[in-house]
């Protein structure tokens, strides 16, 4: 496969994620590394990691899809505590 | 947690694109907000897909806090075309939603005026769209144009201790470091900010960029915060600030 093809391929693969009902994911990283799709970024839960490799799957390349997504930190208490913004300006 | 009343405290998340498979990620954690705030803004984003059942989700998670929920709705809660439901189901459920208006909330130390738009791209400082050739291009401008003169008007006649604006889109570009510069006239527009200096806003919380930073400032130096999700990784920010009353 030659670098051009390569870049039409994440092209085409990227545009499948952001528009396919079942993703709309905007935030993958696509590469190509030898005969794999490296697919790299967060997503929010195990259903949706599974989705994202199951649309770049039916594209049909003939590449593996490799899966390197992972998952969005779990939305608890924040433990940095509170921030206090003391430098306003006076109007 | 402050004990002092000189101080509203403010608590902020963005991007929590809910839908099903994530129901029950918020509730316990918002069920005792008031322990740690007196409001909690929420910078748009609220569904993956803009769906009405997605919304719903969010609304029955978010109804459980036990302050005031104000939020904008993001580019993803657009997405279906069913944007209107998603507010009227929000507001059922007791979230108020800002569009080009503003609301106060009264604490134990003062008001809280906030003003919401979801705002759009345009880009920043040279490196921005112009409205200027096809009517494409000037219907992708005069969009951005529009969410910041809405947001102007949403601060004219807001009064109160504390002004904050909600946006989803950035105001800055500062908060969008470690996003692809390429991409930064999709995730913010200059003219949002020059609406929250011109108002002396206190405040500007946003999301949208998930791999920017938390902080910045504007030009005039109001103090920025991107409260997206997968950046604060958190359920949300608290942010205090000292009231002004007239002495």
């Amino acid at each position: 496969m030659s670098s051009n093809s390569g870049i039409h391929l994440i092209n085409q693969l990227e545009r499948a994620l952001a528009g396919d009902e079942r993703t709309h994911e905007l935030g993958i990283r696509l590469r190509l590394a030898g005969d794999r799709v490296i697919a790299d970024g967060e997503v929010a839960s195990e259903a949706r990691r599974r989705q994202v490799i199951q649309v770049l799957e039916e594209q049909e390349t003939g590449l593996a899809i490799s899966d390197q997504l992972t998952l969005s930190a779990e939305p608890v208490v924040p433990t940095q505590g509170t921030e206090v913004i003391s430098d306003r300006r006076e109007p | 947690m402050s004990e002092r009343k000189d101080t509203v405290r403010i608590a902020a998340v963005g991007d929590v694109h809910l839908a099903e498979d994530l129901r029950g990620r918020y509730a316990p954690v918002l069920r005792r907000l008031s322990r740690e705030a007196d409001l909690l803004l929420v910078a748009g984003d609220l569904t993956q897909h803009g769906h009405l059942d997605e919304a719903r989700v969010f609304a029955e998670e978010f109804a459980v806090a036990d302050v005031p929920v104000i939020a904008v709705l993001g580019n993803h809660d657009h997405h279906s075309g069913q944007q209107d439901e998603i507010r009227a189901l929000l507001e059922e459920h007791g979230t108020t939603v800002l569009e080009g208006e503003s609301t106060v909330v009264e604490t134990p130390a003062g008001t809280v005026g906030v003003a919401g738009v979801k705002g759009f791209c345009l880009g920043f400082s040279g490196r921005c769209a112009a409205n200027f050739g096809e009517a494409e291009m000037k219907a992708f401008t005069g969009h951005g144009i529009a969410s910041a003169e809405s947001l102007g008007k949403a601060f004219a006649g807001l009064e109160a201790d504390v002004r904050v604006a909600l946006s989803h889109f950035s105001p800055i570009e500062e908060t969008l470091n470690g996003e692809p510069h390429e991409i930064w006239a999709f995730l913010g527009n200059y003219l949002l900010a020059e609406a929250i200096d011109e108002a002396g806003a206190d405040l500007a919380i946003h999301g949208h960029a998930h791999a920017g930073q938390e902080k910045g400032l504007t030009p005039d130096g109001v103090p920025v915060r991107n409260v997206a999700q997968p950046v604060i990784r958190a359920a949300y920010r608290v942010y205090e600030l000292p009231t002004r009353r007239p002495s």
